[in-house]
């Protein structure tokens, strides 16, 4: 596909191909980049690049409906600014893409739900992917701006052969992201080449007050890196192997290795679900179909009407979730649950900090099975979440015909050293040329 | 017997300009849903922004009622489903008040009494229900404006001290000009919690009461629940502890019907606004910007320049009225004469022309002038309020004014002495009841020599004239 696209001709060869292409893979909710181009600067640095946004970024005049019924006929009334940049750079939205109800990809048993999306893994045109990364895997788009929601992002990402980039908390505007999350999701940016994430990033961005890099060069010491291997008993033999090709290629560049122990690994998982469900009881509160929104019908009192619009407009799973975190809220439970997962977030961030005294970057596996839906070995994907620091997703290879890909985290304002890292990473491993379903 | 213990809950609406967490305009009276955004109406994916402008207003006023400070800005969600409030949930401060700990100086009959503040923080307002008989509107207007609450102890024993704390709050927030501070207009509301116990043993049950829309209703209401109470008592029977509403054409407290008892508000952090760290600039701007108190003002005026308690009261009641009089006094008008004239003539006339002390022709330095042609003798009473008017109609200084007319009291004694002479002459017997020794008639006759002058004559003069010729 033609990284530049600036004339109806390049788009109408774009809208045959996705045509034809995502009647199976069912990534885009809405496919319109001639719309897109309209709000597009016509000239600027990232003039022509196509990118796709999640069923939860909000693009003014576009539907905003994060993947529940609750909000499907909603248009959103503004853009997020991070939107705005990419089109005042000349980018061209090429439209809107699916997505798990409010991203959630799992119940509260542990089984999938639509695992990691509703569309298909141009890969192998079964297994479930995000909207998002299904379209930039099979080439309908170059990029996507989405939202890391419970690390679905960078799992993704690590299925579908794609580099998944979380910034830091903060380093992006969450404003426009719908996200219910908000101390625990946040904004992620899809692509299929690191120095395309490398360039969309520090463009968004914008100006970097405080660039880090050259601390590092100026202290003239070797790089450190941590390896966080998981439990030996957890390893699955292609993680393990792609490990320790991208750990020697570290240090054939000079890095120090050092294997370090996951901090309290155990408890990642649940400490985000009990955070995660309280903080989306909160923020789902405002869908009560008074002000916009689906509304149920015939309710004869306001009370009703809310009641039968939430009941209605949500899932069930995601109805659960909200009950959930309604109950750990809730004052005689917050000590018992909501209070003690705060603490041990604290805590794991606390952690995090103390490794980054030892080590400037962490690798970490992304394990098969929960990059490809299912629950297995640590939830690596949910440190950002929890501590708020940047984190890629990085392809290193296949196995069995699916990507495989390892997580780099950096401590805090760190992105630059995560791009570094990932060159290293990126380097070392056999990656395919970029195998969408265009290519195959 | 019963000894009753009062606390009050105090919300005040802030004089911003834009709403506390978005731009919109914190306009009232606006045509129903005009100042609205998608931030304040909750759409997905907004977040809040925080008016700095309302946060430098709120600590203002808790410094000002002397709360410990605090140097790092926390919010916190309150949740319930309401149809006024957007998000269904309001963005407030629990775990951490701007404010904590503060003291009110509040004049109770005559006497100061400190009354202690629990705390002081900042939130946003909800919007507004309009209920009609086949529908309930809506008004969005009012959601996400900012609100200050002030929670007191529960020190306060009747109606009149709460009624005249809230006098003196409002006040304070009008010197500090962070606030109207009217209750009938809603930027100032009150509710009230009062219990009775027996001496010697702790805080009884508490009653909340609400729906109180004056500082008057606030004393009978809160005097006539404390005499239900208190009959509850006397007769065996418990206070239920529960939430009444004040009912203006009854005069009484109800029981509120509604379900909202003991809501759990589950609160959780605002992860949407990150804790905000004070740079010490904020503090130091914030000492500058103190005035001087209504409470400690008004002594002073007593104490500097000997007014009356009633008369300081009225000066002090709105800040600019005390700005005036000083600056008048500075000029070098006597205090009591300024006094008097600035709560009689002046006031009538701003009234009467429906006009404000700040924005009228009249300023300090004319009154000054005024007083000072008055005090030297240069015209006499009555020409002095003739030409207070003449300030105000013309817009210009006495002292052009008075040249201009002529008004000059006639202080030469032989520009006077034929029309005292040709006074006697007309008023035959009065001129003989004088001459015997009477005093009545030199009122009158005074009167008709200054009447014959056009109010120009000096009585003094005149007086001293209508003796020498007899």
């Amino acid at each position: 596909m033609e990284p530049r696209v600036g004339n109806r001709e390049k788009l109408k060869e774009l809208d045959a191909f996705v045509t034809k292409t995502d009647g199976e893979i069912g990534a885009y909710r809405i496919f319109d980049p001639p719309r897109g181009l309209e709000a597009s600067s016509p000239e600027g640095p990232l003039l022509g690049r196509l990118f796709a946004v999640q069923d939860d970024v909000a693009v003014r005049g576009w539907p905003l409906s994060c993947g529940s019924r609750m909000l499907k006929n909603f248009i959103s009334p503004y853009t997020a600014p991070v939107v705005e940049r990419l089109q005042a750079l000349g980018a061209v939205l090429t439209g809107v893409t699916v997505m798990n109800e409010f991203g959630l990809a799992v119940t509260g048993e542990g089984e999938p739900i639509r695992s990691l999306g509703p569309a298909k893994n141009p890969w192998d045109g079964e297994t479930s992917l995000s909207g998002a990364a299904a379209a930039v895997a099979s080439e309908m788009a170059q990029c996507a701006l989405t939202s890391d929601i419970s690390g679905g992002m960078l799992l993704s990402a690590a299925a579908s052969g794609l580099f998944g980039f979380r910034p830091g908390r903060g380093v992006l505007s969450r404003h426009g992201f719908a996200v219910a999350r908000p101390s625990l999701d946040g904004p992620g940016l899809l692509s299929s080449s690191l120095s395309e994430t490398r360039e969309v990033f520090r463009f968004i961005r914008g100006e970097d007050q405080n660039p880090e890099e050259g601390d590092l060069e100026k202290t003239g010491r070797p790089w450190r890196l941590g390896l966080i291997s998981g439990d030996e008993s957890l390893q699955e033999p292609p993680v393990a192997e792609a490990l320790g090709k991208a750990a020697a290629g570290f240090q054939d560049r000079g890095w120090e290795l050092r294997d370090l122990a996951l901090p309290r690994g155990d408890y990642w998982e649940p400490v985000y679900q009990a955070l995660a469900a309280a903080e989306l009881s909160s923020s789902l509160a405002r869908y009560d179909g008074l002000r916009y929104g689906f509304q149920g019908t015939d309710a004869e009192s306001p009370e009703k009407l809310v009641r039968r619009s939430r009941r209605e407009g949500f899932g069930r799973e995601l109805g659960l979730q909200i009950l959930l975190g309604t109950h750990i809220l809730r004052a005689s439970q917050r000590k018992r649950y909501y209070n003690k997962a705060q603490k041990l977030r604290s805590a794991i961030s606390a952690d995090f900090a103390g490794i980054f005294q030892e080590v400037d970057l962490l690798l970490m596996p992304i394990f098969l099975e929960a990059s490809q839906g299912g629950r297995a070995g640590r939830a690596h994907h949910l440190a950002p979440a929890l501590t708020g620091l940047p984190a890629l997703s990085v392809p290193v290879g296949q196995f069995r015909g699916l990507p495989l890909g390892l997580l780099l985290i950096a401590p805090s304002l760190g992105e630059e050293r995560l791009l570094k890292g990932a060159e290293v990473c990126a380097e070392e491993q056999s990656l395919p040329a970029r195998s969408g379903r265009g290519n195959r | 017997m019963y000894q009753s213990r009062i606390g009050l809950e105090i919300h005040i609406r802030l004089n911003t300009l834009s709403k506390a967490f978005c731009p919109c305009p914190a306009r009232y009276g606006d045509e129903a849903n005009s100042n609205i955004c998608p931030i304040c109406l909750g759409y997905p994916g907004t977040l809040p922004l925080l008016n700095r402008r309302a946060l430098e207003m709120a600590y203002l006023l808790a410094r000002a009622l002397n709360c410990r400070l605090s140097p790092v800005v926390c919010f916190d969600r309150k949740n319930y489903f309401y149809p006024d409030m957007p998000k269904n949930y309001q963005i407030s401060q629990v775990r951490l008040p701007l404010g904590r700990d503060g003291r009110l100086e509040v004049e109770i009959g005559g006497q100061w009494k400190g009354l202690n503040i629990h705390q002081l923080h900042l939130e946003e307002d909800a919007g507004k229900m309009i209920h009609r008989q086949d529908a309930t509107l809506v008004d969005y207007n009012r959601a996400g404006t900012p609100l200050v609450e002030i929670v007191t102890a529960p020190e306060l024993e009747t109606g009149q001290e709460a009624e005249q704390v809230l006098r003196g709050l409002r006040r304070i927030v009008r010197y500090l000009k962070v606030s109207d501070g009217n209750m009938e207009e809603g930027s100032l509301r009150c509710d009230a919690n009062v219990s009775l116990h027996l001496p010697g043993e702790g805080l009884g049950q508490k009653v909340e009461i609400k729906n109180l829309n004056s500082s008057r209703f606030v004393r009978l209401a809160l005097d006539h629940e404390i005499v239900r109470q208190r009959e509850i008592l006397q007769a065996g029977g418990p206070v239920a502890g529960e939430t009444r509403l004040w009912n203006e054409a009854a005069g009484i407290t109800e029981p509120m019907r509604s379900k909202d008892e003991g809501t759990d508000y589950r609160y959780l952090p605002e992860s949407d606004l990150p804790p905000f760290f004070l740079e010490e600039g904020f503090f130091s701007v914030l000492k500058k910007s103190l005035v001087e108190l209504p409470g400690p003002r008004k002594r002073r005026l007593i104490r500097d320049y000997g007014l009356s308690e009633e008369g300081a009261d009225l000066l002090t009641e709105e800040r600019g009225d005390a700005d005036f009089f000083e600056r008048v006094v500075e000029l070098g008008a006597d205090p009591d004469t300024a006094a008097a004239w600035l709560r009689s003539d002046v006031r009538r006339i701003l009234n009467r022309e429906n006009l404000s002390l700040e924005a009228c022709p009249l300023s300090a330095e004319r009154l000054a002038e005024l007083l000072a042609l008055l005090g030297k003798g240069k015209i006499g009473g009555r020409i002095a309020k003739k030409t207070l008017e003449e300030v105000f109609r013309q817009d210009r200084d006495p002292g052009d004014i008075v040249r201009e007319r002529g008004w000059e009291l006639i202080g030469d004694p032989e520009e006077l002495r034929p029309v005292v002479e040709g006074v006697l002459a007309a008023h035959p017997q009065a001129a003989q009841e004088l001459r015997e020794g009477k005093d009545k008639p030199l009122e009158f006759l005074t009167g008709m020599v200054i009447r014959e002058t056009a109010g120009r004559a000096d009585p003094g003069l005149v007086k001293s004239l209508l003796r020498e010729i007899l």
